[in-house]
């Protein structure tokens, strides 16, 4: 009862705090993108509590206090044409389902027992819930109720149109998520995220290197569901002001903003376990159920060293890549994506059942089938890059062909 | 003293719901604007917390029975605020919560995916569609026809076919007898309750259950097919007038 | 707690689910919610047979299950598609509409009695439609700056 509770304390507090001071990475690497220095004055105020001194500069760390403490203390307002409890339901809902999903995702394997316990203490909140990947989908299925809603309640024609657009959007991409992840699912037996950890340090192959075009398929619909650049479309300003969160100010609008850099980290925790191989790194941290201290130290480095690169990666393609049009966006995503993820099921279906059928696991033969699958996804690249332009193109076309005009079924 | 330990022993369950509502009353209380309410509060909400902690051992035993009385009671709060709702738009997401209630429901019965693929295909994407299409279709203003019903008998009728459905079957306990096939706790662990839930769901579903699986898959895309081809109507007729004109 | 009044606890709600969207499905108008109505009796159904199939150490309870939900989503999508269609046709969301097909010699069913809208029901947020031009005052745009 009360090792849940401590973990789920680290967790909350950790999150929170995490999101606000990577608010401020965020600003620091578009700055270095952009050739300028980020936010580097805030720091301590120390001439707030005893005049005479100066505030001390800590390298800009004061910011996310700074900010916090502004959104708290702004003026929230409640427009008076708003449907005032689905108001206040939307950013509820989806900082809730932001948050619950951190409840089935490991955030280190496990401490062996003997200091704080007698067993060793996994360290994830709800240790071996054998449906954790379909919970974090369920919840990505509820914050799009939090998207659909803070456009409904606003009674307002951009936020409700930046509301459908959005959640068409994650709802879109909902199936190339699933479609890439069946090739890992397939591949370990079982839905745990721990355990599809523990497979990839068992064969010492990352899924990333034996299902490429599943990681590719994973990593871009993960994009877009936390509604990263370049899939921002909901919520640039250039586009729809400022799409579903118009009408939000004060704390409604920090959840909201602090809802979707939570879907980012989810995002990019899922990369790293599923994919990148968790905590498992080749030399270093053992790849067995058992683990020593020094072992498990190791791990909980690494996964969040791997998790923190990944979250750069995110960063950094924000300031860098142009945005999809809405619907160069949503045909992406049925044409090109869902195609892509049936391909690379298709594929890991056949290579494992080759490897079941041959009898043979061992290293010799995960090399040929990633050789395979890699043959496999440059090939589909090639095929989708011809035939992506052809079907994606969304264009007015000048010429009437005669089918268009008779296609009154 | 040694009466009053062994009641609050026996009804854990209401002191820590009493506990419950005090110390939310507490909470509202030093929300208030009057310094003595906020220390009323604070008084208040200690007792509550106090009477929460108090019993917190005992309830481990009733736990189940809480939560399946906390699942059942969203379920079907949210279900009768669904069909009684003025708003399509409060109708649905009602509906969502009872979803979620449902949901519960199922995990409590060791139907693990059929709880998270419940909120997955249903709660994320059916409810989420008939918010789509109601908030296109929603008539200006408030619509007549939310607020009345058929006139002559259909509700009365309503209330009383589905007390006769609830009132036969909440009587029905008696009658169950022992389960067909023997159902102790290893026999149910080696089969429904397995372990490997989802290994044992998908063997049985593709197993037992291909040609089935087929079928709903073909009926899946003839639906998709099928709602298309209802919604689509075509570019205008007027259009060949005009290209008949210009070229 | 054994198992058979676990098993009768689970079908009294069930039952609960069925019987409040029964009631549901009857006596509400319009068309959307009537079918929100159908899957919460869908509901009901499913809760019953997974705690049947509980009660008897079976998988058909979660198998049927399975494919009322897979059925029940290719319904909500052809449901929806005509419910639009629908309302292209006639305006309106609400069943009484559709008439046409009632039985010979039977009269319509006309609204006699519409309460009138009340204070609290506040009108709900709408698409402005598109393509009305907004009232100018002639004066003030012969007055305006050109943007």
């Amino acid at each position: 009862m009360i090792e849940p509770l401590i973990k789920i304390a680290i967790l909350i507090g950790g999150l929170m705090t995490g999101a606000a001071y990577f608010v401020l990475l965020e600003r620091r690497m578009a700055a270095w993108v952009q050739d300028r220095v980020g936010p580097n004055r805030v720091g301590f105020p120390l001439s707030q509590f005893v005049s005479g001194l100066k505030d001390l500069r800590l390298f800009g760390l004061g910011q996310p206090a700074a900010d916090g403490v502004k959104f708290i203390l702004k003026e929230e307002y409640t427009p008076a044409h708003v449907d005032k409890r689905l108001f206040v339901l939307a950013p509820i809902s989806i900082l809730v389902a932001a948050l619950v999903t951190f409840a089935v995702i490991p955030f280190g394997d496990v401490l062996p027992g003997g200091v704080f316990g007698d067993e060793p203490i996994e360290m994830v909140v709800s240790p071996g819930a054998g449906v954790g990947m379909l919970v974090v989908f369920a919840l990505s299925s509820i914050a799009v109720y939090g998207v659909i809603l803070g456009g409904w309640a606003s009674n307002n024609k951009y936020s409700f149109l930046g509301g459908l657009r959005s959640s068409a959007q994650l709802i879109a991409y909902e199936l190339p998520l699933g479609l890439g992840i069946l090739g890992v699912i397939l591949a370990t037996g079982s839905l745990d995220i721990g355990e599809i950890i523990g497979e990839q340090a068992r064969t010492g192959w990352w899924f990333a290197l034996t299902q490429p075009l599943g990681f590719f398929v994973f990593c871009v619909a993960s994009f877009a569901e936390a509604a990263r650049l370049p899939f921002d479309l909901p919520e640039c300003e250039q586009e729809l002001i400022g799409g579903y969160h118009t009408e939000y100010s004060g704390i409604k609008l920090l959840l909201f903003l602090v809802a979707e850099f939570l879907h980012m980290i989810a995002a990019s925790f899922l990369i790293v376990m599923l994919f990148l191989g968790g905590w498992h790194f080749w030399f270093l941290t053992g790849s067995g159920s058992e683990a020593t201290w020094f072992q498990a130290i190791m791990r909980l480095v690494v996964l969040n060293a791997k998790i923190f690169l990944v979250i750069l990666f995110f960063m950094l393609v924000r300031w860098s890549w142009p945005r999809f049009r809405f619907d160069q966006l949503m045909a992406f995503a049925w044409k090109v994506m869902m195609p892509l993820g049936l391909i690379n099921f298709v594929v890991v279906a056949i290579l494992d059942q080759l490897k079941i059928v041959s009898g043979n696991d061992s290293s010799g033969m995960n090399l040929v089938c990633a050789l395979a699958a890699w043959g496999i996804c440059i090939g589909a690249w090639v095929a989708i890059s011809i035939a992506g332009p052809l079907v994606a193109d969304n264009r007015p076309r000048r010429e009437l062909n005669s089918f268009e005009i008779d296609s009154q079924m | 003293m040694n009466a009053i330990e062994v009641w609050l022993e026996e009804h854990a369950l209401l002191v820590f719901c009493c506990g419950l509502a005090i110390g939310a009353i507490g909470i509202v209380l030093r929300l208030a604007q009057a310094v003595y309410c906020r220390k009323l509060g604070t008084v208040v909400g200690l007792i509550g917390l106090v009477s929460i902690g108090l019993r917190l051992p005992e309830l481990e035993a009733a736990l189940p029975q809480a939560i399946f009385g906390l699942m059942a009671a969203i379920a079907v709060i949210a279900s009768a605020a669904t069909i009684t709702s003025r708003s399509p738009v409060y109708a649905a997401i009602w509906f969502a919560i009872s979803l979620l209630g449902t949901a519960g429901l199922f995990l409590l019965q060791g139907a693990h995916f059929l709880g998270v693929a419940t909120i997955v295909v249903y709660a994320g994407a059916i409810v989420v569609t008939f918010l789509f299409v109601l908030m296109l279709a929603q008539p200006e203003g408030n619509a007549s026809y939310d607020r009345i019903s058929w006139a002559g008998f259909a509700t009365p009728m309503a209330l009383i076919a589905s007390a006769l459905l609830v009132g036969v079957i909440a009587n029905s306990l008696p009658s169950f007898g022992t389960p067909s096939s023997s159902s102790s706790l290893e026999q149910l662990e080696d089969r429904v309750l397995h372990e490997a839930h989802v290994a044992k769901l998908g063997s049985e579903l593709f197993a037992r259950h291909l040609i089935s699986v087929e079928v709903v898959g073909t009926i899946l895309l003839v639906a998709l097919v099928g709602a298309i081809a209802i919604v689509i109507q075509g570019k205008p007729r007027r259009r060949s007038a005009e290209e008949g004109a210009a070229s | 707690m054994n198992e058979a009044s676990l098993l009768h606890n689970y079908l009294v709600v069930g039952s609960l689910l069925f019987g409040i969207g029964l009631i549901g499905f009857l006596v509400r108008r319009n068309m959307i919610v009537m079918f929100l109505c159908a899957e919460m009796m869908l509901q009901g159904i499913s809760l019953s047979a997974i705690a049947f199939g509980r009660y008897h150490n079976d998988w058909g309870g979660q198998m049927l299950v399975i494919f009322i939900i897979a059925v029940a989503a290719a319904e909500a999508g052809i449901a929806l598609a005509l419910i639009l269609m629908v309302f292209h046709k006639s305006g309106t969301l609400d069943m009484a509409f559709w008439q046409d097909l009632r039985e010979g010699g039977h009269p319509a069913f006309i609204d006699h009695r519409v309460p009138e809208e009340q204070a609290e029901d506040r009108v709900w947020p709408t698409l402005t439609p598109a393509g009305i031009e907004p009232e100018v005052n002639e004066d003030e745009q012969l007055h305006r700056s050109k943007v």
